[in-house]
């Protein structure tokens, strides 16, 4: 009997010394691809740690990972949108990677700083960013050569952009109404968000003030930024009649079939259009800005963060140390790498990613406030009355203004 | 040991079912309505936060208009249509089989292709009302301050009227025929049937009918959310809609349980009203 207990205790030593610890990695579907393959090359290297992939939609995500966080029974290393970063930090459930950062060695000044600034709360990383991209002018070059215009010479300020949209809104060679510009007007609250602000922050204003505790986005500077948006669609008429309907999906839709000849969006709609309308002649430039001001955007990406609820942090810290290797985060992203040196892979070199790259030094985070999502759907009403011509943009913002000093007390 | 009667353990199962399922979560919704974050007592902030903000008076608006108009379209057009599938004529079984479609349809789906049926650019709508004549161009009717809450209407009365012709059918076949019989040796019109014989007799019916219709228009999310997330504007936000928003968009999960016991009270306080009609109605009936 005892020799039988012996011989049984000796197996699950044995055991527990073989077995692996399993790491669970939650990857969006349009990254888990190349995750499969960064998985392999792991495993190959790391023969005791086992990654459990998880990929998961786009869809619903953000409230998944917070159910995650809350329940503390999630994976141990999480894709989270940059925007996402901040909120989760702050409602508490991730853990700060400053220790582990300090003692592997990973240089954090190779980091672009911006994308830092979206995974920190109060000094401490919550999250490493290993995707970063924003926004760019879309334009078809067909449409601007029927237009007579230059295809070569794409606005370069705010009353260029006005000038150009209304010549590119007329009755196109195919006998179709086309617009000069696809603002995003509704549908996905960010993404009327991430068209709109870098207006704002180009000419000087901001949606709060410096130290985050007021609104500041009934500034003139604010308010003229956003009727130059509004009124494209509501006195300009260079936008089309569905833009309340608009989100950025619905924009490159519009684009591909000939109705819109400009937006702006992000480098990943480059090869979906020609994907799906070959014919169509289209570029990227930098976005437009006040004539003497600098242009901006919104810093837009992917972030990895693991759970404070992780049981496995060791191996998980392991995993993300090698992901975060430049190769390997250059070889990950859909857009740029968030480290600088991984910006050399031959993937980058491309004449279409030219402004792109260029726009990233403009690129601002979202301010850290934990009343950010409920600021961001205001701001979305908002210029959603302005657009309908409920209200004036100043009458508009001045109501958002109260909203949001309203939220920020809280 | 004391004997436990027999009864309670035969009602023990639904007793801790209701229990799990029912009871808790309302109780779990009453204490987070009261209490912040972190679980500390925080009296009527919450209520005072829902109704403080200018949103939800437009969703309280929005969702009397949108379930109101919705139920009664819905009970009108499917009485109608009840009551002609009722009638023999060639092709009956097949036409009974297609009303129903819509119905089996999931919402998302008919939502969605919805959406795009509406579109101010690609939408098959306007596409046909221009190729009619009807109109000059296009409408914007999802993006518009006037438009929006009919057209989600009309969407939410297409999807759920053949619930009602169904239930209508069954109510017709359990009319006795003799009443009939009876009512046209008296010489009445096909008119004065329905209106003497038929909705009287189907008055249960309808009533449950009602009932249901009311409860589910006040918590269904689906339509609007896939069509327009409540916008623009928040020209066609209802409260559930709201309740999702402030739960799992803005992480509020206690101004969320605030806002659903609002809900709850309105919902409740129609239902008594309901009750005291129908019920009275019926007792003075039998």
């Amino acid at each position: 009997m005892k020799s039988k207990i012996l011989l049984a205790l000796v197996f699950v030593l044995s055991g527990a010394v073989l077995a692996q610890t399993t790491v669970t990695w939650w990857s969006p579907n349009f990254h888990s691809e190349r995750a499969e393959v960064l998985v392999e090359r792991f495993h190959e290297l790391n023969p005791d740690i086992r990654v459990n992939l998880e990929v998961t939609v786009a869809d619903g995500l953000q409230n998944r990972i917070l159910v995650a966080l809350r329940a503390g029974t999630g994976p141990d290393l999480i894709d989270v949108a940059n925007g996402w970063n901040v909120p989760f930090g702050l409602t508490g459930g991730l853990y700060a990677l400053d220790d582990r950062i300090a003692a592997s060695g990973l240089p954090l000044d190779d980091f672009l700083q911006p994308a830092l600034g979206t995974a920190t709360v109060d000094g401490k990383l919550y999250g490493l960013p290993f995707r970063v991209e924003a926004h760019a002018l879309i334009y078809n070059r067909d449409a601007y050569r029927e237009a007579g215009l230059d295809p070569d010479a794409p606005p370069q300020t705010w009353d260029e952009l006005i000038e150009t949209a209304k010549v590119l809104t007329r009755t196109n060679a195919a006998g179709q109404m086309q617009y000069g510009y696809g603002l995003a007007g509704g549908g996905e609250v960010g993404n009327l968000l991430f068209r709109s602000l870098p207006f704002i922050w180009m000419n000087g204003g901001d949606m709060l003030s410096a130290d985050r505790t007021r609104a500041a986005i009934n500034s003139p500077e604010a308010i003229e930024a956003v009727e130059f948006y509004v009124h494209m669609l509501t006195e300009d008429g260079v936008a089309p009649p569905s833009t309340l309907q608009n989100d950025g999906a619905a924009l490159r839709r519009l684009f591909i079939a000939g109705t819109v000849a400009q937006y702006q969006s992000g480098q990943f709609d480059l090869p979906a259009i020609r994907r799906e309308n070959p014919d169509i002649d289209v570029a990227a430039a930098m976005l437009p800005h006040p004539a003497g001001r600098q242009t901006a955007a919104i810093l837009g990406g992917w972030n990895w963060v693991i759970p404070d609820a992780s049981r496995n942090k060791d191996a998980a810290w392991r995993l993300l140390e090698f992901l975060a290797q430049p190769e390997n985060m250059g070889f990950y992203t859909d857009t740029f790498p968030a480290r600088l040196s991984g910006m050399d892979l031959p993937r980058f070199d491309d004449p279409d990613l030219e402004p792109y790259k260029a726009m990233l030094p403009f690129a601002r985070p979202q301010p850290p406030v934990g009343a950010w999502v409920q600021i961001v759907q205001a701001y979305f009403d908002a210029v959603q009355r302005a657009m309908l011509g409920e209200l004036t943009v100043e009458a508009a913002m001045n109501e958002l203004a109260v909203e949001i000093d309203r939220l920020l007390a809280r | 040991m004391p004997r436990i009667p027999r009864g309670i353990l035969f009602v023990l199962p639904t007793v801790v079912f209701l229990g799990a399922f029912i009871a808790y979560p309302l109780l779990a919704t009453a204490v987070l309505s009261v209490t912040d974050s972190r679980g500390a007592f925080v009296g009527g902030a919450n209520f005072a936060e829902a109704f403080g903000g200018r949103v939800t008076r437009i969703a309280l608006q929005n969702t009397v208009v949108y379930v109101g108009a919705s139920i009664v379209l819905q009970m009108l057009i499917g009485t109608f249509a009840g009551i002609v599938l009722d009638q023999p004529f060639r092709g009956r079984s097949v036409l009974r089989a297609i009303i129903l479609i819509p119905w089996i349809v999931p919402g998302v789906v008919a939502a969605t292709t919805w959406a795009w049926m509406f579109h101010t650019e690609f939408g098959i709508v306007n596409y046909l009302l221009v190729q009619l004549g009807m109109i000059e161009r296009s409408i914007g009717w999802l993006v518009r301050a006037d438009t929006v809450l009919p057209a989600l209407i009309a969407v939410n009365t297409w999807k759920t009227y053949p619930f009602v012709a169904v239930m209508v059918l069954a109510g017709l076949q359990g009319i006795p025929a003799s009443l009939y019989e009876a009512a046209r040796v008296d010489g009445a019109t096909f008119w004065d049937e329905v209106r003497f014989i038929t909705l009287p007799q189907l008055r249960p019916v309808l009533g449950s009918v009602l009932l249901l219709l009311m409860i589910w228009g006040f918590n269904a999310i689906t339509i609007i959310y896939t069509m327009t997330r409540g916008g623009p504007a928040n020209r066609s936000l209802i409260l559930p809609i709201q309740i999702f928003r402030q739960a799992f968009e803005f992480f509020d999960f206690n101004l969320a349980a605030a806002t659903s016991v609002l809900l709850f009270l309105f919902l409740t306080t129609l239902i008594a009203g309901y009750l005291r009609f129908f019920g009275r109605a019926e007792v003075t009936d039998g």
